[in-house]
């Protein structure tokens, strides 16, 4: 019995001591570093990044589902290039976005754009047609988490 | 006799190195945040010392707080960002660089009386200095950099050389493509419902910010579209100064 209690406590201190955690996951720094580099994004590397950005751990592992959640969008496979209007139809359903008409009647590529240019989430200029590169998604998130009350 | 020349020499070299180093300390971690130590990353730790020269970046909805030296001065490493750490100090002066590479932070620089404060916060477009002041920076290859102060005085200035002096609720906006930033009043004049225009400017200049060339200079122009465009008007301003 003493033996089990010294060889707990041992481990105990030694993952103390090295400071290993368990409640922290590198894994997705390491893929937004990856992202950051990437000269041309993905609608794959969207739908992990926004499911990190609503909680998900195992977005990055791509162990978790995309079905129920509001910004996927039908028609499109992970490999496809990610344009300004697909990731800002994703934003405007994640976040319930107002501040254009036209958005809210014509749920569209277009319009969604427009609604994020109305919030302040893309710079005025460009199509929704244009490709997003890995930093401007990363950005592009960095937008919605501060809309989000980010910390 | 020479070896211990050498021997004093080295150890004063060493010691003046040792005290230019400030102590870069984590304060708090929230969510997933890491340094880079060499190839790898590795998560960042409530209390963890970190060397000069340190890369730090955090995950979704997480944040680190870091003191960057003994005069208490901190940063809020916001969601999404990543960013390099220089930071030098000795008793009469502080030394700290920010590389800001993707992301955003909050400073805090507290004013310390005989202390003389260099603290500069770098994107690839621009460089924000401060003394005594709280901020807020963020850096992204879409919306450019942008400075907003909340207390205090900063300086912001591009990579030509271009500066502005802004304090307040003021911001520094500089984009990408542009030679310099963004009026330092742009928020005022988007979120106003009237047009907003600079002190002392003459109907013809503000005619000039109405309309393009074409319609000022062209010797087919129809001038008449100006008649009666700028009139007098009475409002009452209340000025809040910082």
């Amino acid at each position: 019995m003493k033996k089990i209690s010294f060889f707990y406590i041992t481990f105990l201190l030694i993952l103390a001591i090295t400071g290993v955690g368990f409640t922290q996951d590198v894994t997705q720094i390491t893929f937004l570093s990856e992202l950051d580099n990437k000269a041309a994004a993905t609608y794959g590397d969207a739908l992990i990044i926004f499911k990190l950005q609503s909680g998900s751990t195992a977005a990055v592992k791509r162990k978790s589902s995309s079905k129920g959640n509001s910004f996927t969008l039908p028609g499109y496979t992970e490999g496809n290039l990610l344009t300004r209007g697909m990731a800002s139809l994703m934003a405007a359903r994640y976040l319930d976005l107002g501040g254009s008409f036209m958005y809210m009647i014509f749920d569209t590529e277009r319009y969604a754009y427009k609604a994020c240019i109305a919030n302040d989430i893309f710079a005025e200029g460009g199509s929704e047609n244009d490709k997003m590169t890995g930093p401007e998604l990363i950005e592009f998130l960095t937008r919605i988490s501060d809309m989000k009350g980010g910390k | 006799m020479k070896p211990i020349r050498m021997t004093i020499l080295a150890i004063s070299i060493f010691a003046f190195t040792a005290s230019l180093q400030a102590e870069i300390s984590v304060i708090k971690v929230e969510g997933s945040a890491a340094y880079k130590d060499g190839n790898k990353w590795l998560p960042l730790r409530n209390g963890q010392k970190l060397a000069e020269g340190v890369k730090v970046s955090t995950g979704a909805n997480s944040y680190a707080d870091i003191k960057l030296n003994s005069m208490n001065h901190t940063i809020r490493v916001k969601p999404f960002s990543m960013l390099q750490v220089f930071s030098k100090e000795t008793k009469t002066d502080t030394n700290t660089h920010i590389g800001l590479k993707r992301g955003g932070i909050m400073a805090k620089v507290p004013r310390e009386g005989k202390v003389k404060t260099i603290f500069k916060v770098s994107s690839p477009i621009a460089t924000s200095s401060v003394r005594g002041t709280e901020e807020n920076i963020s850096y992204g290859p879409d919306n450019g950099m942008l400075i907003e102060v909340i207390t205090g005085v900063i300086e912001g200035s591009n990579t030509l050389g271009r500066n502005n002096t802004i304090s307040g609720r003021q911001k520094f906006v500089q984009m990408y493509s542009k030679a310099q930033a963004l009026h330092i009043l742009q928020d005022v004049k988007n979120a106003s419902t009237i047009q907003v225009y600079g002190n002392g400017l003459t109907a013809e200049e503000i005619a000039a910010m109405l309309y393009s060339d074409d319609q000022l200079n062209s010797p087919d122009g129809d001038l008449s579209i100006f008649d009666n465009q700028v009139q007098n008007a009475n409002i009452n301003l209340k000025i809040i100064w910082p």
